[in-house]
């Protein structure tokens, strides 16, 4: 490869310069290629070329010239009269110096002793995702990550080692270059996530903190594991210019398999006979076609005549995808940069959803001195997504098609013959069925739409005061606003009456952070080593919201709130909180063996009660390299690396409101055009931090010059004194106060395989990732084994429990349904809580990855799985689909088929029944019929690139790029609903896609 | 430059040492929209304003949005549930757990009322009427509250399965202000002497002390004379029988509200205020709606306007069947209750009673059609917006007749009965003994449709419920399923509180 320094160009202009030529080798006398060759204080500098030469226009003036190349210690050498230089450089290992954030510092990999996963650009480079958080699925262990829906850009269910908390949140803390996000998912008219203001392809490295050793540094926000995004930074040397498109298109992952007209006719005139016995079946024929808007007079093969429409073709389509980028990075030994721009439009599969992002990047940093630097971080970003009506958040899910594609009476039109949209009140049409409007018109014609702005920026000065004493001193901003806009269009039954209506909310975000450390590091007669760190942090998250609604608009054609006629609503909110914390961090190594790291954070927070403000979280780690030690030397021909390790730490948890200990009274209330006020909470002064205790001892081994690695961690994590809303008798006339009750147990192991299974020219390296993590409450309080309103919540259980009747199946002789009763004899009718029991849960317990990277020559492929295994859920969309004519929309034909008709008939499917609910009995959806599992193995990414090595060189480029990536290619699982992947109620969610691009990557 | 740059340096560090210094104080936020408990309730405005608070909790769908007006008549034999958004359905057919779930709700707003009734006494500023008004309203709506929660939960005295009684309610009558009497409380269920007792006595109280106090406003506020027509309803249900009739005497010559004629009657459902209204339950503004799924429009109809069948409004899910079709005069509806939306709309022939043209052919929302009930049809000016009458003129004249009936005074019931029959467009009638008690009840039927009051009478009276054929079955008054479930969380970990049974 031959690069030409651009840069270069401009020193033509200097008088007095001349040509010198050199050489780098390493160590061995290979040449090294691409190595930066600058002419120190300046940005006059090229790199070398394959060969390892470099030739190089030099002014008078220049005094050394400083060579540096990953992997390798950079090395100056001064200029003299010579006009031909060679440079050896010495290698650093590539697994020893292999750096990690660890919070307000950095350490090598091999001097940190608690659970850290990292996943580096290289992993994640070129995939489309529409929030970076997606990129941690299946690449780190112990790292769960579940889609809460397929909003593109929406929000994301993280869990790190399980979950710690009932009521408290979950979700780790996302640290993006040293500025803690804000991590609230804003949902007003759709979600966005917190963390989709990233372009993935801007991210240096993920360094995931995962157990409470390893958390305790950010104190009482890291109880849920803390996972630390640093972005790209300038880089001395050569100006790169690096552009990358990629087009492709995003499809659904399944349809359902449904009924239709005749075989729904049937299904409803079973019903209705099954709910009115006594009715004759001319009768219920009648009232049966009636319900569907199908005339009386219709006979079997009229039905069957009818035409059936594809609903959910329709509304589930193709949707493209489209990224650009451009990226420039350089700089001299003073000052670097890095600054990148944006472009991601992705279309969800379905109608109208959609998402476009643009981001913008600048990195600085400058040595002002010797002893002074600054840098600074600027990110802006700016997203618009479309949503559905009724949207991913609930509510009105009638209105998505996602849903309603499916369920609506497929005999009805989709458009008219002229292309209008069939049904519009005033057209004399009706929508036959539950869902008697058009949903594909209610998508069209509703405007539903949410803009995000988003800022996150910060600034550092470094002053070195002494040699190996630093300050740092840092201030962010993570500055969010999100603006959203909701038109119920008058053409529309459901606006009709009120002849349109409109809302707007505007919710902004004002996350500001500061932070002040001193870190000191010195090595005493080479065998003593020591790292400590001093400092202080003060943040502040406020959150303001507005908001407007009006009803009344002239013509559809008016769509501001400004031209209705009765404004109906505004609102106001507003929230803040505080925390300010001081911390520190000592460590101290002895001949690079044994090594003992001590940290300490005292934080005070504005969310707790005034007896309880601040709380202190301690941690230790400790760890011996045994392979440095001098008896390991005759195994050191196939051990490569063996250290033990372990840690022990308390961090802790706040995710709760910001003003859960006051006592309060709330406005809000109206009678007669008079404001009222009410006791809204109790106050619970004592309230403090849910403190999470973790023990965790964990393996590292290479083998054979680590062509095999492996790491194991087993861990036991205690969150107690948990943040509880605590259940009062509503007798009381409360239902809650949050208190510091309750003990929550995680225990686990994690494993990390990695094999370099072929490493000659054709290359097959393997990573198999694989986490355990069980969960189960340990304790609540005042003896209750059961928490009083949540049956599901009860000692001994998991967390995201199922507690339900005992479905027993179907009674052949009658069809309906039955259920074990506590004593196991059979019921109609279900007790609640006797008759119940646990069945299943929520969070999965075996979770991984599988990641397979071949490469030949320029071509590269990489495959990555991720599984789930041990997972239940409960489908809405999947029970709305199974009520085969209990009211009149559509049913999947598996049900359907399965149905119970006759007596004497053993089937699991109850009879159908007008209503659903048969006599006198428990609703049919009770009981595990009901849950589903959710286990799955899914080809997650697969990147398939070639580089045109030959072309890069006759064009004098730096890269040249093609490659093919798909996502969700394939999923094995057996699972009803559009996809086990999701977590909530599903009803009405917008299902995530697959989709597949092809890209080209150009670099100068 | 450097020098700029040493400066700021020196700043952000002395900055760092700055925060180090930092305090509690420093680490308090308040929030700006809500008020600290401790504060609340020590000024005129705020009680006042946490008094309309307590009133704003009866517009909640469990209480007089939706539930005790419909849930009376769905889960009773004159009315059924239709199936279109599939709302009502479980109610219709009394599945287990399908009831009355208005406990909590009641008990966070009789809460409320006992925060006032204790804030009272230390307001020094407010004068002895205000003091007075206050503890009137309090009192009547905790009363209402309380009553409701029996006849959700337990037995009336006139009528108690022996077997099946576990009492009544849980009674309360000081406020619950922090989170450790919260906490420590585990309460016991009174009697069901007892919880009428202590409803009485606050009907007592209220009527006295509303006697001359009481805010403008009526009948959306409570007076002496609701007070009277709500102690009449209770006192029937206790089956105190002179006091009902003197209370009802009390509550028609209060000066709240008139009977309706049969000239008018129509046109009082129609306003926005029923003239009728002794009290009733005030939605002001569109915003208060519970919107298109709940709200007692779109639970009751499904047209877009009244006599406008070929348009769309609400679900419609609640319908008279025939027994109220029939006691209504209206004939010509089919066996089954509903035609398909596609053929034209049967003639009805209705009788000269003015109350069945509160009822019509409904809408085409979802097929079939059927005859909807348009008592509530946005009176307050907004869709899916209604007052609620919550007891008016026509029910305490039924209450003083069955009273006097039971007082053995025919002449005084009939009285009562024929003023209502004349005024609602029929003939005076002339019978005797038990064919008294049977018009009495009739008119209740026709007269109280769709307000919630048929599966209380039948209750009170140990009447088995027959449902409409379309549902099939003959609920016996003693089926547990007549009583509502308390929820189950108020039992764990609290051996005092029993469960009714069956649940």
């Amino acid at each position: 490869m031959i690069f030409i320094g651009l840069f270069v160009a401009m020193t033509s202009l200097v008088a007095q310069t001349r040509v010198i030529t050199g050489k780098v080798f390493d160590e061995k006398g290979a040449p090294i290629a691409n190595a930066s060759v600058l002419v120190k204080g300046t940005t006059i500098g090229t790199t070398t070329k394959e060969d390892g030469s470099f030739s190089l226009n030099i002014p008078a003036s220049a005094k050394e010239l400083v060579i540096a190349s990953v992997n390798y210690a950079r090395q100056e050498i001064l200029i003299t009269t010579s006009n031909t230089y060679a440079a050896r450089l010495k290698a650093t290992s590539d697994d020893l110096e292999e750096v990690v954030v660890t919070g307000y510092q950095q350490s090598k990999r091999k001097e940190v002793n608690a659970a850290v996963s990292t996943i580096s650009a290289k992993q994640i480079q070129n995939i489309p995702v529409t929030s970076v958080d997606r990129l941690l699925q299946g690449r780190a262990a112990g790292v769960q990550v579940n889609a809460t829906n397929g909003i593109p850009g929406g929000p994301v269910n993280i869990l790190i080692r399980g979950a710690g908390s009932i009521n408290a949140g979950n979700a780790p803390l996302f640290v993006v270059d040293g500025v803690q996000i804000n991590g609230t998912t804003t949902n007003i008219q759709t979600q966005t996530n917190p963390i989709a203001f990233l372009n993935p392809n801007d991210i240096e490295t993920f360094d995931i903190l995962k157990d409470a050793a390893a958390t305790s540094i950010y104190g009482a926000r890291g109880g849920n594991g803390v996972v630390l995004i640093t972005t790209k930074k300038g880089k001395a040397g050569r100006n790169e210019v690096n552009f990358n498109i990629q087009l492709g298109s995003t499809s659904p992952l399944k349809y359902f398999d449904i009924l239709n007209i005749s075989e729904i006719t049937q299904s409803r005139i079973e019903a209705l006979q099954n709910s009115n016995p006594r009715a004759t079946t001319a009768a219920v024929r009648a009232s049966a076609l009636a319900g569907l808007g199908i005339a009386g007079t219709a006979t079997d093969a009229n039905i069957a005549n009818l035409r059936n429409y594809d609903w959910q073709r329709e509304g589930l389509t193709n949707g493209s995808l489209q990224q650009f980028e451009a990226s420039l990075r350089g700089g001299n030994e003073k000052t670097t940069y890095y600054i990148s721009g944006s472009y991601n439009n992705s279309d969800a599969i379905v109608f109208p959803v959609n998402f476009k992002r643009g981001t913008l990047l600048t990195s600085l940093t400058h040595k002002v001195s010797k002893k002074i630097s600054i840098e600074t971080s600027i990110s802006l970003s700016t997203i618009r997504q479309n949503a559905p009506f009724g949207g991913a958040v609930g509510g009105a899910f009638l209105g998505n098609i996602a849903f309603a594609g499916a369920t609506i009476l497929p005999h009805n039109p989709i458009r008219n013959a002229d292309g209008s949209w069939y049904g519009l009140p005033g057209s004399g049409q009706a929508v036959a069925g539950i869902l008697s409007f058009n949903p594909m018109a209610v998508n069209a014609l509703n405007t539903n739409k949410q803009v995000t702005n988003q800022l996150v920026g910060n600034f550092a000065i470094n002053y070195e005061i002494l040699k190996g004493l630093r300050y740092t001193g840092k201030v962010g901003i993570d500055y969010r606003l999100v603006q959203t806009e909701f038109y119920g269009d008058p053409r529309l039954d459901e606006y009709l009456n009120r002849r349109g209506f409109g809302s707007v909310n505007s919710d902004w975000n004002t996350n500001f952070l500061t932070f002040h450390t001193l870190n000191y590091s010195k090595t005493f007669n080479n065998k003593h080593s020591i790292n400590a760190l001093a400092g202080t942090e003060y943040r502040s998250d406020l959150q303001e919201r507005i908001g407007a609604s009006a009803e009344g608009f002239p013509t559809p054609d008016f769509r501001t709130i400004n031209s209705a006629a009765t404004p109906l609503s505004s609102t106001g909110f507003w929230t803040g909180n505080k925390i300010f914390s001081i911390f520190g961090r000592l460590g101290y190594e002895f001949d690079r063996r044994y090594s003992v790291i001590f940290s300490v954070r005292r934080d005070g927070s504005s969310r707790f009660g005034s007896n309880n403000r601040f709380a202190t979280f301690p941690s230790v780690q400790v760890g011996w390299n045994v392979t440095n030690e001098k008896f390991m030397e005759r195994s050191s021909n196939w051990l490569s690396n063996l250290k033990l390790r372990y840690s022990w730490g308390q961090s802790g948890n706040d995710q709760i409101g910001n003003f859960d200990a006051l006592g309060l009274f709330g406005g809000g209330r109206q009678y007669s055009g008079t404001p009222g006020i009410f006791y809204s909470q109790l106050a619970s002064p004592t309230l403090r931090w849910e403190s999470r205790t973790e023990n965790n001892f964990g393996i590292d081994l290479g083998l054979f010059k680590d062509r095999i690695t492996a790491s194991v961690d087993i861990y036991k994590r205690v969150n107690d004194r948990l943040l509880l809303g605590r259940s009062l008798y509503q007798t009381t006339g409360f239902t809650s106060f949050t208190d510091n009750v309750g003990e929550v147990i995680n225990e686990g192991i994690e494993a990390n395989l990695g094999i370099k299974l072929i490493d000659k020219t054709f290359k097959w390296r393997t990573n198999f990732i694989f986490a355990y993590n069980k969960n189960y409450i340990s304790k609540l309080y005042d003896n209750l084994e059961v928490l009083p309103g949540n049956n599901a919540i009860r000692v001994g259980a998991p967390l995201g429990s199922f507690f339900v009747g005992n479905y027993a199946g179907v009674n052949p002789a009658t069809g309906r349904a039955m259920w074990y009763k506590a004593d196991g004899s059979l019921t109609y009718n279900v007790l609640i809580p006797a008759d119940q029991r646990l069945s299943g849960q929520t969070i999965p317990v075996y979770s991984g990855g599988f990641e397979n990277v071949f490469s030949h020559k320029n071509w590269e492929l990489t495959l990555l799985f991720n599984y789930e295994y041990g997972r239940t859920v409960s489908d809405g969309q999947v029970n709305f689909m199974s009520e085969i004519g209990g009211r009149a929309f559509n049913s999947l034909r598996e049900i359907y088929e399965a149905r119970w008709r006759t007596p004497g008939q053993i089937t699991s499917v109850p009879r159908p029944f007008n209503g659903n609910t048969d006599f006198a009995s428990t609703g049919r959806f009770t009981g595990q019929r009901y849950l589903f599992k959710a286990d799955y193995i899914r080809l997650r990414t697969m990147m398939l690139a070639y580089n045109l090595t030959e072309y890069v060189k006759k064009a004098k480029l730096s890269l040249l790029r093609i490659y093919f990536q798909g996502n969700n290619l394939f999923t094995y699982d057996d699972y009803p609903g559009y996809d086990p992947e999701f977590v909530g109620p599903a009803t009405g969610i917008v299902p995530q896609n697959k989709n597949l691009t092809v890209g080209l990557q150009v670099g100068f | 430059m450097k020098t700029i740059v040493n400066k700021i340096t020196f700043f952000a560090a002395t900055l760092g040492f700055f925060i180090v210094g930092c305090s509690d104080k420093d680490l308090s936020v308040q929030p700006r929209q809500s008020i600290s408990s401790e504060t609340a309730l020590t000024s005129v405005n705020s009680v006042d304003a946490a008094v309309i608070g307590v009133y704003a909790t009866l517009k909640s769908r469990v209480l007089y949005g939706r539930d005790f007006m419909l849930y009376g008549d769905v889960m009773a034999d004159n009315a059924v549930a239709t199936n279109k958004s599939g709302r009502l359905v479980g109610e219709g057919r009394n599945n287990n757990g399908a009831h009355f779930v208005n406990w909590g709700t009641s008990y966070s707003a009789i809460n409320d009322c006992n925060l006032v009734l204790d804030a009272i006494p230390k307001i020094s500023a407010a004068s002895q009427t205000l003091r007075d008004r206050w503890e009137g309203e309090m009192r009547f709506i905790r009363a209402l509250l309380y009553h409701n929660l029996m006849r959700a939960y337990a037995y009336s005295p006139t009528y108690i399965v022996t077997a099946s009684d576990r009492g009544g309610v849980v009674l309360r009558s000081t406020a619950v202000d922090n989170k450790d009497t919260a906490a420590n409380f585990k309460p016991a269920r009174a009697s069901i002497a007892e919880c009428y007792n202590f409803i009485i006595n606050d009907l007592t109280i209220s009527s006295a002390k509303l006697a001359t106090t009481a805010r403008a406003g009526a009948p959306h506020f409570a007076t002496r004379a609701a007070a009277q027509a709500l102690l009449a309803r209770v006192q029937l249900y206790n089956g105190n029988w002179a006091a009902a009739s003197t209370a009802a005497t009390n509550a028609l010559t209060g000066g709240v509200g008139t009977l309706t004629t049969a000239a008018n009657h129509v046109a009082g459902w129609r306003a926005t205020t029923h003239p009728e209204s002794i009290f009733e339950v005030r939605f002001a503004i569109a915003a208060e709606s519970l919107g298109v799924n709940e709200a007692l429009q779109t639970s009751c109809t499904s047209m877009g306007a009244i006599g406008s069948p070929f348009t769309n409004g609400g679900w419609g899910d609640c319908v008279p069947n025939l027994l109220t079709l029939n006691a209504l005069g209206i004939s010509g509806v089919p066996s089954s209750l509903s035609i398909s939306n596609a053929i034209a709309l049967p003639t009805l022939t209705r009788s000269t009673d003015v109350r069945n043209l509160l009822y019509e052919w409904g809408g085409q929302r979802t097929n079939p059609r059927f005859i909807e009930c348009t008592k509530y049809f946005q009176k307050s000016g907004f869709l899916n917006t209604d007052n609620v009458p919550v007891i008016r003129h026509a029910e305490v004249l039924l209450i003083r007749a069955e009273a006097n009936l039971r007082l053995n005074n025919e002449a005084a019931a009939l009285n009562d009965i024929n003023t209502l029959r004349v005024n609602r467009g029929l003939t005076p009638v002339t019978l005797t003994g038990n064919a008294i008690l049977e018009e009495i009840l009739n008119q209740r039927l026709v007269e109280l449709n769709m307000e919630g009051h048929r599966f209380h009478d039948l209750k009170r009276l140990g009447r088995d419920i027959v449902k409409d054929p379309s549902v099939g079955f003959v609920l016996a008054i003693t089926d547990f399923r007549v009583l509502a479930q308390i929820p189950n969380g108020e039992l764990i970990g609290n051996p005092n509180m029993q469960q009714n049974v069956g649940y």
